[in-house]
């Protein structure tokens, strides 16, 4: 399989066509180049599926504490303020006293976003969280909302009666059947973003989604520790990462002892075949989307086997 | 999104809304946070808690499940069935 010889192509085997970069981190490849500007100063953003590496472009004023780590500096974080995706300083406290020649800067500067101002840099000693868990976590509601409709919309090559058929109170006043046209459309896109948002609020309930749950986190406990890059990218992590294993852990502990519905819901046939095909369905979804970012990074070069 | 696929397809969209009748009363109960009148943190739902061992949800927070949860009647039960080890599935639902 092409693709699969294609992830697993790492920098040290040499084997890489020219012109194609790999994270040195995920050894995934990048993806695309961006530049964009921090305060007036721009860089290369070189993305890959799990890293966002900052890199100075040349001829840009120098900025020492961008310049200090390039390979494993920084990564892509939102703006608290517009939601924008701009750039956060969350490098690893030990990056810069090693790395800056000139003295680890007094405070970390204050990175803005085009619309400016206002972001605020996180603290040093925060935890290193992975470039996904950014992008999940710091998404605001409302866009998160948004990613429903797009799926939705594909739903929506509907060419049926677009009537509604109203019931007496209203029918007086609208007439008995009415064409709804394109809000009918809406109307659906609207439903299936209330439909599967609804669903996630019981995801909260310990007992509900046991069994996907316990499996979730037992795959992402147990491969959070390896370090090479299936691993690293079913755990969503850059390597080893203890809190990340144990926060895993903890999540199955309080599962598996907290739901009363834990000892029946294992043996449940129904249910483990639900959870195992959601994970198939995940894994082959992810597969494609690397795949497609690969092939759009190098126009469809391929690697011998 | 099964559901409303379901749903829209079998032109009963409106009858499959009878189905999500607790997350309609849900949405409504939860406007004023949804609108921002109310501080609306990120983890709304109750928490666990080791201590108690039992799910705790916030005075703050409108939604139903941390409503009926601090209910006073349901929870005396969490509390009894807490402590018979039978556990508060039936409630909860």
């Amino acid at each position: 399989m092409p693709t699969r010889c294609f992830l697993r192509a790492s920098p040290q085997s040499g084997v890489l066509p020219a012109g194609l970069q790999c994270c040195p981190r995920s050894n995934h490849f990048h993806d695309v180049l961006r530049v964009i500007s921090i305060r007036h100063s721009p860089v290369l953003l070189r993305t890959c599926p799990t890293v966002t590496t900052l890199v100075h472009r040349p001829g840009a004023r120098a900025q020492p504490w961008l310049t200090a780590a390039p390979a494993h500096a920084e990564r892509v974080q939102l703006c608290r303020r517009c939601s924008r995706p701009q750039m956060a300083l969350q490098a690893r406290a030990s990056d810069y006293r090693v790395n800056a020649a000139a003295g680890e800067p007094a405070s970390v500067p204050n990175v803005g976003c085009a619309r400016g101002r206002g972001f605020e840099a996180p603290s040093r000693g925060t935890l290193a969280r992975t470039a996904h868990d950014q992008r999940m976590c710091d998404m605001k509601l409302r866009h998160e909302s948004l990613r429903h409709p797009w799926r939705g919309i594909r739903q929506v090559s509907y060419t049926g009666s677009t009537t509604v058929i109203l019931p007496n109170p209203l029918a007086g006043v609208f007439g008995r059947v009415v064409q709804l046209g394109v809000l009918y459309k809406v109307y659906m896109c609207l439903l299936s973003v209330f439909c599967s948002n609804s669903i996630n609020i019981l995801a909260g309930i310990n007992g509900l989604e046991v069994r996907l749950h316990f499996s979730q986190h037992l795959r992402r406990a147990s491969c959070s520790g390896e370090r090479d890059g299936r691993g690293a990218h079913f755990a969503g992590t850059l390597g080893r990462s203890a809190s990340l294993t144990s926060s895993h852990l903890l999540c199955l502990y309080t599962t598996f002892y907290s739901s009363p519905l834990s000892p029946a819901l294992p043996t449940s046939s129904q249910f483990s075949f639900f959870s195992l095909s959601l994970q198939l369905l995940s894994r082959c979804l992810y597969t494609t989307g690397i795949h497609r970012a690969c092939s759009s990074a190098t126009h469809s070069a391929t690697l011998p086997a | 999104m099964t559901f409303a696929v379901v749903g829209v397809l079998g032109h009963f969209s409106k009858t499959l809304l009878l189905f999500f009748l607790p997350q309609i009363i849900n949405f409504l109960y939860s406007l004023p946070q949804l609108f921002g009148l109310v501080f609306c943190p990120r983890h709304r739902l109750p928490r666990y808690n080791v201590q108690t061992r039992l799910l705790e949800g916030k005075k703050e927070n409108l939604n139903l499940v941390t409503a009926l949860l601090r209910h006073s009647l349901c929870r005396a039960a969490l509390r009894n069935a807490n402590a018979n080890r039978t556990g508060c599935f039936g409630l909860v639902v």
